[in-house]
């Protein structure tokens, strides 16, 4: 069995499970790809294509997400299938394809140990209506555009993870922006000066956002990352840009220390249903994670949310 | 004291422990002494008054006849509360054997016999008649009729032949002190890593002396009490068989899915405590290895759902975490036949581990950061231990208790102040693993589990269905079964005297998914309800569902017109994605690019009510297909003979274009009116 293979295995069977622990998808994910594998890994990139919904941080649970038929712009009539499949769900697109009620079904191979994409090829609405309903999906022309519609600016993200009180501080981390690194720093009684920091707590990081006013913010990684950015591109310190995109290949390359926020990342990969592929960025050799097919309205509102500035990208400086 | 009335008090002071834990009958002079005085029987030699009311019963008959069919007419009684008539011979027989052992001394019948006042001495035909008999049914008294309620037996598996067969029972009782099984208990506690159906033993006599033969390993790793250390590595083998026999049944009761184990419904109520964004604590319910027998893995407390849970897993629950919880524990039925149980304690210690929250532990190891939740009446007791905790403030916290932590537990003597055993990995018997389990012990094919075998300098004889199997397969403890490709059916793997089992499946069924829990826009967690409201995404799934908004999906052709308003047309160019065409995906319709324009376009089209479709390449411009567009984002660039062409492409429609349903069911008659109506008003546009 090769490492796909072992992913998409891996994939029916969170999609008959229905949901778990992820204690149980690391001892399942271990056991089918052997001691190489980095549960954490897929079960993120699960979460980012929607076949899943994970609790990283409360109850650490995941969810399978239901099966979505979701039309693609731009992929020439093909639909991705997105949430739970199952071996019945494969039989039933091949014998569809076979009597003609889809006109091509195309899977494609998305890195070593990362699950396959299921292109659905329908030539109109009502195709794509019948081959969802056929296998249990839902099928929609409108997720990317759900998705785009769902951002919220990141200064909202950010209220909603207000607390009065959290952690102590100890052996916490503090975000430098100019590295966009987590560093050593000296919290004393909780006294928390504005940043966003990194400290663990029962082997999860977890991250504190605290504003120009002391607010102390809960949040997910990625937006105290970005909430600090954008703090500190407001102050004479500078920050970079994290975000760009390509016009002509409609690539959105967002910098992996800055990595988009889950709901973000969503809207970026229902653009194509593909998940982002990691670059080396050859001028300063950081991580880059390209989002392919992103169309300009979805980079506008991306950026716009994430408050960041139009950036062109080159991709000629970046290397698989 | 009666007969009567002595099986009573044997019964209260024995037979009342938690549910499901193991009890012994372990009578002795010193025990009998302390029962005097905590009963206040007010008597002045308990032994001798217990072996005088027995002697009143039995009146010197060796068959024990009279006792026999008062014990036939209980067992078809089958009454939980009623004492077993013959209760006190058997605590006779356990005081005998005591008090033999301890003059070092094998002798059974003979001193049982005077104890009962024979006058001649018991043979063992009547000895299998009667007490033999009545030890099984005192088992299943507990096992079946209280269903465990009275605490599950510990002498069930003695054999009828062999040596220390007879007195098997009564020894096993005795064979070690209370302080003693602390030990064994430490011991056992990694048989509760094997649930109900996990194991079978196929040979226990080699299954027994491999049990004692870990557990002497096990001992030699740290300090276990000297009558346990004398036992293990002394030479009175009677006692070594007999602590085999004690395992054994333990090992056998852990995973007999037909027993009071397999028969457990009881989740367990934890202290949760999230310090980073919560903080408050919490109940949560973990449920035992039993779990996956139960018929629901879903419970239900004050009206909320919770599950299906996962075996070890927490799962939160609405119940509070009140000074009365912590003081007298919780009890709460939570579904057709599972309880949730809190069970009161001064010091509650709670560790992260493998959770994402912390929770209360019922075994704690040095070294291990803990929180610990203690009541002021026990904080004089815990002083040294809570040297180097500081004080948590977080909110609810019941008054009457501190929150102390977190901290790591030094390790030494302060640990026994927190009264939990000492935790320690340790493998006794082999168990299985990971894989792709969808059921219990029930697999995906390509995801078996694998196999965890002890690992000691031993090598145990493994087979894969009958064959031998290369252990080198995995590391030294660890046998991975993924590499084998083993098919569909069932499986089993003998490892020594040990038997493991599971399926492997390919289910062909379509994915059914319960749509619990979502994404808010705020990327925060929320239940997925039916209503209107805040929208909540799980995957690619919207609930609820956004209104109809179909985008454009028109077949492919080789040429499409935008129309708009009356008189305004735009040539659409194809578009497909460079990342569709580097993926390999096949262009099977035409979807007009964003923006494209007819060459020489200027002034934008907006709203494009129409494409007209040209499906096949012609030599003349003939348009077979319109289609309506729902879209009002869609946009086109006006040709600069715009006019024109509109007027063409309906002009070369003719009266009876094919008007493409556009995805709602039932509009095409609904769309060609409205195409009707159009290519009246270009045609009457000047």
């Amino acid at each position: 069995m090769t490492a796909t293979e072992g992913a998409d295995l891996i994939l029916e069977w969170c999609s008959l499970k229905g949901g778990g622990s992820r204690h149980s998808f690391e001892a399942a994910c271990r056991s089918v790809l052997g001691p190489l594998a980095r549960p954490p890994q897929l079960l993120h990139e699960l979460e980012l294509s929607g076949h899943i919904e994970v609790d990283w941080v409360h109850s650490g649970r995941w969810w399978v997400a239901p099966p979505v038929l979701g039309f693609v712009e731009g992929a020439g009539g093909n639909a991705v299938l997105l949430g739970a499949r199952s071996p019945k769900t494969m039989s039933l697109l091949n014998r569809l394809q076979e009597v003609g009620d889809i006109r091509a079904l195309t899977l494609v191979p998305q890195g070593s140990a990362s699950p396959t994409a299921v292109f659905v090829g329908v030539s109109s609405i009502a195709a794509l209506t019948t081959a969802g309903h056929a296998i249990g999906a839902e099928p929609k022309t409108t997720v990317r555009l759900e998705y785009k519609d769902a951002l919220v600016p990141l200064e909202t993200a950010v209220a909603a993870g207000t607390r009065e009180y959290t952690s102590s501080g100890i052996q916490a981390k503090r975000l430098n922006v100019a590295t966009l690194r987590f560093e050593p720093c000296e919290v004393r009684f909780g006294n928390w000066m504005p940043g966003c920091y990194e400290q663990m707590s029962y082997g999860l990081r977890r991250y504190l956002y605290v504003d120009d006013e002391g607010g102390l913010h809960n949040v997910d990684r990625w937006i105290a990352v970005h909430a600090e950015i954008n703090r500190a591109r407001g102050s004479t310190i500078g920050a970079p840009n994290p975000l760009s995109w390509s016009p002509e290949s409609q690539s959105l390359f967002c910098d992996a220390r800055a990595q988009l926020p889950t709901m973000w990342a969503r809207a970026a990969v229902m653009c194509t249903g593909l998940l982002p592929i990691r670059h080396v960025d050859r001028a300063d050799g950081h991580y880059l994670d390209e989002y392919r097919g992103v169309l300009g309205t979805t980079y506008n509102r991306i950026r716009l949310t994430l408050g960041y500035k139009t950036q062109r990208a080159s991709t000629t400086e970046k290397v698989s | 004291m009666l007969i009567g009335e002595w099986n009573e008090t044997l019964l209260t002071w024995f037979f009342s422990r938690r549910p499901l834990e193991r009890v012994y009958l372990r009578i002795d002079d010193g025990e009998l002494d302390r029962l005097n005085a905590e009963q206040a029987l007010g008597l002045d030699s308990p032994a001798d008054d217990l072996i005088a009311a027995i002697r009143e019963e039995v009146q010197g008959a060796p068959s024990l006849r009279w006792l026999r069919r008062q014990g036939d007419e209980w067992r078809s009684r089958s009454d939980p509360d009623e004492a077993p008539p013959w209760l006190a011979v058997l605590a006779l027989s356990v005081l005998v054997v005591a008090r033999e052992t301890e003059r070092g001394s094998l002798a059974f019948y003979p001193p049982f016999s005077e104890a009962l006042g024979l006058t001649t001495v018991l043979t063992q035909v009547d000895y299998e008649e009667s007490l033999y008999k009545w030890w099984v049914d005192l088992a299943s008294w507990l096992t079946d009729v209280n269903e465990g309620k009275r605490g599950l037996p510990s002498w069930r598996r003695i054999p009828h032949a062999g040596p220390r067969c007879v007195i098997g029972h009564p020894y096993t009782q005795v064979l070690l002190r209370r302080e003693d099984s602390r030990d064994i208990d430490a011991f056992l506690r990694s048989l509760g890593q094997v649930g109900p159906g996990d194991l079978e033993v196929t040979d226990p006599a080699t299954a027994g002396a491999d049990l004692l033969r870990r557990l002497r390993q096990w001992a030699a790793q740290r300090r276990v009490s000297g009558r346990l250390w004398d036992i293990l590595h002394g030479t009175r083998r009677e006692a070594s068989d007999s602590l085999q026999y004690m395992l054994l049944d333990r090992l056998l009761d852990e995973v007999d899915a037909t027993g009071a184990r397999g028969l457990e419904r009881e989740a367990r109520l934890v202290v949760t405590l999230d310090d980073w964004a919560d903080r408050r604590l919490r109940f949560a319910a973990i449920a035992p290895a039993s779990v996956g027998l139960w018929e629901s893995q879903t419970l239900e407390v004050d009206g909320q759902m919770i599950g299906p849970l996962e075996e070890g897993e927490p799962y939160p629950t609405p119940i509070p975490v009140d000074a009365t919880a912590l003081d007298n524990g919780v009890s709460v039925v939570a579904g057709s036949d599972v309880t949730l149980v809190y069970r009161p304690s001064d010091v509650v210690a709670l560790a992260a581990r493998d959770w994402s929250m912390w929770c209360s532990i019922d075994d704690a190891e040095a070294g291990e950061t803990v929180y610990l939740l203690v009541a002021d009446t026990a904080a004089a007791r815990l002083r040294r231990l809570l040297d180097g905790f500081g004080l948590t403030s977080i909110d609810g916290v019941p008054e009457g208790w501190q929150l102390y932590g977190p901290s790591p537990l030094a390790s030494g003597n302060n640990l026994d102040a927190l009264g939990l055993p000492i935790r320690k990995a340790w493998q006794a018997v082999p168990r299985l693993v990971g894989g792709l389990e969808v059921a219990r012990r029930s697999y995906l094919v390509g995801g078996p589990p694998a196999v965890i075998v002890p690992s000691d300098d031993t090598e145990m004889p493994l087979r894969l269905d009958g064959d031998p199997l290369d252990a080198a397969l995995g590391d030294a403890s660890t046998i991975d079964l993924t590499s084998l490709n083993l098919g569909r059916g069932h499986h089993q793997i003998d490892v020594g005297p040990y038997r493991l089992t599971f399926e492997l499946h390919t289910f062909d069924e379509l994915p059914i998914v319960a749509e619990s829990v979502g994404r808010t826009r705020l990327g925060a967690f929320a239940p997925v309800g039916g209503g209107e409201g805040e929208p909540v995404f799980i995957g690619a799934a919207r609930r609820p569902t956004a209104a109809y908004d179909p985008a454009v999906l028109a077949p492919i052709g080789a040429r499409m017109v935008a129309l708009g308003l009356p008189g305004h047309a735009a040539e659409c160019s194809a578009h497909m994605g460079a990342w569709a065409v580097d993926a390999g995906l096949p262009q099977l319709v035409f979807e007009p690019a964003q923006g494209s324009s007819y060459s020489g376009g200027r002034r934008p089209i907006h709203p494009i009510r129409w494409m007209a479709v040209q499906e096949h390449p012609a030599s003349a411009w003939s348009v077979t297909r319109v289609q309506r567009v729902t879209d009002p984002g869609q946009e086109a660039e006006e040709t600069a003979a715009g006019s024109s062409l509109a007027l063409d492409v309906v002009s070369e429609i003719g009266t009876a274009p094919t008007v493409l349903r556009d995805g709602h069911p039932d509009d095409s008659v609904a769309a060609s009116q409205d195409w009707a109506e159009y290519a009246r008003s270009v045609k009457a546009t000047p």
